[in-house]
């Protein structure tokens, strides 16, 4: 049984950028969690996805062994999280398995959005916050006015923080240290029944659904008979053990206190939920663990397999996908465009990205996409209230009396010289100007009330251009507010197309829907017939374009030798063709319905 | 007694063509002769298999078959006499380049039976010619045409080119004007398509080519001018006075047999395509060593003939024979494609009665849709 005054349990919390993966590298080196020869950069974010966009997306565990100063071997379970808003849900679970929390802050920046944002969540789970000054390496770097931002903005003891460079491996030692120090081990019972909380779960093809869990009383090992409270479903405990850097790492039990899998032959994807308590069987716990507060996905968009035959792989994808993201959502849809499909509700746009790219990547599917809704409410004139996620199911404009639409508090960071270009992208997007602070004396925080449909398409992309990557966003939902809305309808030949149909507020329709009638005369291919394209609010057409009839599409020269090549060239044109979906007459190829999502690029 | 087309592939030019993406290769001229032995060793090894079969048409393409010395273009003739029986009515075409095609050269190739000439013309412009990579003038063309006239060529074809660079409508009708005033029996006008590979495709963002709708309507216009010149269309591609098709050509669109000889060169015989090491090099050495150089074969299915005759009659003027097709294939095309026939004829690309079914010049310029569309019904 692990000696629990020698564990501690810990995440890394940081604003995206901030050097929260390179730190995480650091500290498996230093603790010869990993040798110098396995080392590579951002070791813990094993996703393709995650390396090449250079951020963490999943929270990961790995256990360290270190021997502090004291000459006491510890046990460090370090949970890694991701940096983005997008995904405070995935740093919330992680954090709930810990007692406490590094917080990385970049000694040139300072405090930024994301700092106050997960310092905050940290708080509300009673974690120990263990403040480190990373980048002192940096020409910029100014540690000191860095310390008195956390003391004064966040309140916390900041001065005798580890100045560290994680990049060039400075005073790394001194992050570990603080960590046995400060950190308090996990409290909890071995005697008492088993209580463990599920922080995340993973499927693997030959062990089924593995669970991640945090033990907070009892002990688990194989054969125990284990219980998921919210289900009541029973299962024999197969493996247990801890996690390494490249996988996992059997062992004989698991006790309070610690943190690591088990895998008990769980093939249901329905059995578990992230945030599920596990106990024993009989004699379990009474009452669950308190759980996560739930998210609500804000975003919405469908998603449709490319090939209509795809459609159970697609399911079978999210129901998996689902297991590692709680945070997802989805509910078969269908559309006359597009066949059948899921409404899917993300956290933001970059979680739905992500989900998409994943779904692609990892379980090889060919998608299709929608534009992203959020849930408007609509009062009817019959007096009957819907929420709308879905702009098919939107009202005709006859029956509808109010609209109200989600609105989101956002606190922006910024070098004061940028002020401008926000309040004017702000101001563009509907926003309501609350509050200006000035953080120090460069650098303020902007808050805006804006609607949550003016930030799902491009608005992050439009505020880092505007402030040359220097401003950072962080938003909460506020409520509902009434509010001038049109669903703008895309028409091919005359039909509608459902799939393409949106949302948007009277001032914007406009604009709107000349540009998307320009990007969809651009991406559809010219066909025999003269296409046009048409945006409408109800019956009244409000921007037109045309897709010119196809007038050349020949090969010229067409001889002996030629012969065999020539026809390969035909039948992958052949191929592309059934590539495309038909909507009456007219050939849509997929690019079409991504590039409505992508107007302002 | 069988028949069958004999394709020879002659690799050399003088300079490769900023546009061209044939098998074709400058600074190697040094390699002529041993080709020219090479040719002579593979037709021999072709003598078994063409027992019982003649020729009755001869096509020596390139590269530039002019490049060639007078003596290699006799030694080829010998070869082709000595291993190939000819019938006494044979189309024996020649290409030749401007630059190379001189009254030697016209007197060698008409010494060993070629009866018919192709001429690389392109652009009656010289400012076009010369982005084209060409190396002659208008005016040297001219001159070799009446060469070539001259030392008795009695049917020659001219090509032409369209879409090209900083090409306009009267530029175009200027180089038609040009090559019918000089009244050759047949001519080819290609539209140019920047293939990968090519210098042009290195260029391509630089080039000002004209757009989609100017190149269909100067395909139009030019195939109404060649018509009042007394050209008529019969292929895509090919225009010629009447009686002066090239029966070779055709050979490929209506799914004749031929033998190709010579680098990168394709054949079709007994049911299987196949075709020769690309390069000058290995085309040699495989010859001497095993007497053929053929590195790919495939034999085709029924579904591959089907996409075929279908992919190359409907580049013909004289298209689909309705029963021609039914009796090899066993079902009746215009049953079949009702739909898409009805949907073509009614918008002005496809013109279709009991008997065939044919595309119109405006149907040509989208036939690759057309086909496509017609083969996904398959």
């Amino acid at each position: 049984m692990a000696n629990k005054e020698l564990i501690r349990n810990f995440s890394i919390i940081a604003h995206i950028d901030h050097g929260k993966s390179t730190l995480a590298d650091r500290l498996l080196e230093n603790t010869n969690t990993v040798s110098e020869r396995d080392m590579e950069e951002q070791l813990l974010d094993n996703m393709d996805i995650e390396r090449e966009r250079g951020i963490t997306i999943k929270a990961r565990a790995v256990k360290l062994r270190y021997t502090a100063h004291d000459g006491r071997e510890y046990i460090l379970n370090l949970i890694d999280t991701p940096g983005h808003v997008d995904f405070n849900y995935e740093v919330s679970r992680s954090l709930a398995a810990c007692e406490g929390a590094v917080l990385v802050v970049d000694a040139a920046q300072g405090i930024e959005a994301q700092t106050l944002a997960n310092t905050y969540l940290a708080l509300e789970n009673n974690l120990e916050i263990v403040p480190v000054i990373n980048k002192i390496d940096l020409p910029s770097a100014d540690p000191e006015r860095v310390i008195h931002e956390i003391e004064d903005v966040i309140g916390l003891d900041a001065h005798d923080a580890p100045q560290i460079s994680a990049k060039m491996g400075i005073n790394i030692e001194s992050v570990l240290e603080k960590i046995v120090k400060d950190v308090p081990p996990p409290t909890g019972d071995e005697q008492k029944p088993l209580k463990a909380l599920i922080f995340d779960s993973y499927y693997d093809l030959y062990k089924g659904i593995i669970i991640y869990v945090r033990l907070m009383d009892g002990s688990v090992r194989p054969g125990t008979k284990i219980k998921i409270m919210s289900t009541g479903a029973v299962f024999d405990v197969v493996e247990t053990g801890y996690f390494k850097p490249d996988g996992f790492e059997s062992a004989p039990e698991l006790s309070a206190g610690e943190v690591g899998y088990i895998a008990a032959s769980m093939k249901n994807v329905s059995d578990t939920r992230v945030g599920d308590t596990v106990t024993c069987e009989p004699g379990g716990a009474a009452e669950p663990l308190p759980g996560y507060k739930a998210v609500n996905p804000m975003v919405f968009s469908g998603i449709y397999p490319a090939d209509t035959t795809k459609y159970p792989d697609l399911r079978d994808a999210l129901e998996k996908l689902q297991l590692n993201d709680a945070s997802l959502t989805f509910e078969a849809e269908s559309s006359v465009a597009l066949g059948f499909g899921f409404r899917c509700g993300f956290l933001g746009l970059l979680h739905m990205e992500i989900i998409q790219e994943r779904l692609e990547r990892e379980y090889n599917l060919d998608l299709i996409t929608t534009a992203p809704s959020v849930i408007y409410k609509v009062e009817k004139t019959n007096g009957e209230t819907v929420f709308i996620d879905n702009p098919t199911n939107y009202p005709p404009p006859t029956e509808i009396d109010k609209v109200y639409e989600p609105v989101v508090k956002a606190d922006i960071i910024s070098p004061s010289e940028f002020v401008g270009n926000i309040m004017e992208l702000c101001q563009e997007r509907r926003g309501t100007f609350k509050t200006m602070e000035y953080i120090d004396t460069n650098r303020v925080s902007l808050k805006y009330e804006l609607p949550l449909n003016e930030i799902i398409y491009d608005f992050f992309d439009n505020l880092k251009s505007r402030t040359r990557g220097y401003a950072s966003l962080d938003y909460e939902f506020l409520g509902y507010v009434q509010s001038d809305l049109v669903k703008l309808d895309i028409l091919l030949n005359g039909d509608v197309v459902d799939a393409l149909s949106f949302i948007v507020h009277t001032d914007k329709a406009y604009a709107r829907a000349r540009r998307i009638a320009e990007k969809l005369k651009d991406s559809i291919p010219r066909q025999m017939f003269e296409i046009p394209v048409q945006a409408a609010i109800g019956t009244k057409i409000i921007a037109r374009e045309t897709v010119k009839a196809l007038r050349k599409d020949v090969l010229a020269k067409c001889y002996g030798g030629d012969i065999t090549r020539k026809k390969k060239l035909l039948e992958k044109q052949k191929e592309g063709k059934k590539r495309m979906r038909r909507l009456g007459t007219v050939e849509v190829p997929q690019e079409a319905f991504m590039s409505v999502l992508k107007l302002d690029s | 007694m069988k028949t069958f087309g004999l394709y020879i592939h002659i690799p050399f030019c003088v300079k490769k063509c900023a546009y061209c993406d044939f098998r074709s290769y400058e600074n190697m001229m040094e390699y002529r002769g041993a080709y020219i032995d090479a040719l002579g060793r593979e037709l021999s090894s072709y003598r078994g298999a063409l027992e019982g079969r003649s020729a009755d048409t001869v096509y020596i393409g390139g590269g530039t078959p002019s490049a060639l010395m007078p003596a290699q273009i006799i030694r080829l003739g010998e070869h082709i006499r000595k291993n190939v029986t000819l019938t006494p009515d044979a189309e024996f075409t020649i290409e030749a380049n401007p630059d190379t095609g001189t009254s030697e050269i016209f007197l060698a190739a008409l010494a060993i039976g070629a009866n018919r000439l192709s001429m690389g013309l392109q652009s009656a412009d010289d400012d076009e010619l010369r982005t084209l990579g060409r190396i002659h003038t208008a005016a040297q063309f001219e001159k070799s045409f009446a060469a070539a006239r001259d030392c008795g060529f009695k049917n020659i074809s001219l090509d032409l080119m369209t879409g090209l660079p900083g090409q306009s409508a009267a530029s175009l009708f200027r180089s038609v004007d040009f090559a019918a005033g000089l009244n050759p029996e047949h001519i080819s006008a290609y539209g140019l398509k920047i293939e990968e590979g090519t210098r042009f495709y290195k260029m391509r963002r630089e080039l000002s080519l004209p757009d989609e709708d100017t190149e269909a309507d100067m395909y139009l216009a030019l195939t109404e001018r060649l018509s009042e010149y007394g050209y008529g269309q019969y292929e895509i591609s090919n225009y010629a006075k009447r009686g002066f098709h090239s029966r070779h050509n055709m050979r490929y669109w209506l799914g004749g047999e031929y033998l190709g000889v010579g680098a990168a060169a394709h054949s079709y015989m007994d049911g299987r395509r196949f075709s020769n090491a690309p390069d000058i090099e290995g085309y040699i050495s495989a010859v001497n060593a095993r007497g053929t150089a053929v590195t790919e074969s495939v034999t085709l299915s029924r579904d591959d003939m089907l996409f075929e005759h279908i992919m190359l009659r409907l580049r013909t003027v004289r298209g689909i024979r309705h029963d021609e097709f039914s009796g090899e294939f066993g079902f009746d095309f215009s049953e079949r494609f009702k739909g898409e026939i009805k949907k073509y004829t009614s918008s002005g690309h496809m013109l279709s009665d009991a008997a065939h079914t044919a595309l119109t010049p405006k149907g040509f310029l989208i036939s690759n849709s057309v086909i496509t569309d017609l083969l996904s019904q398959i």
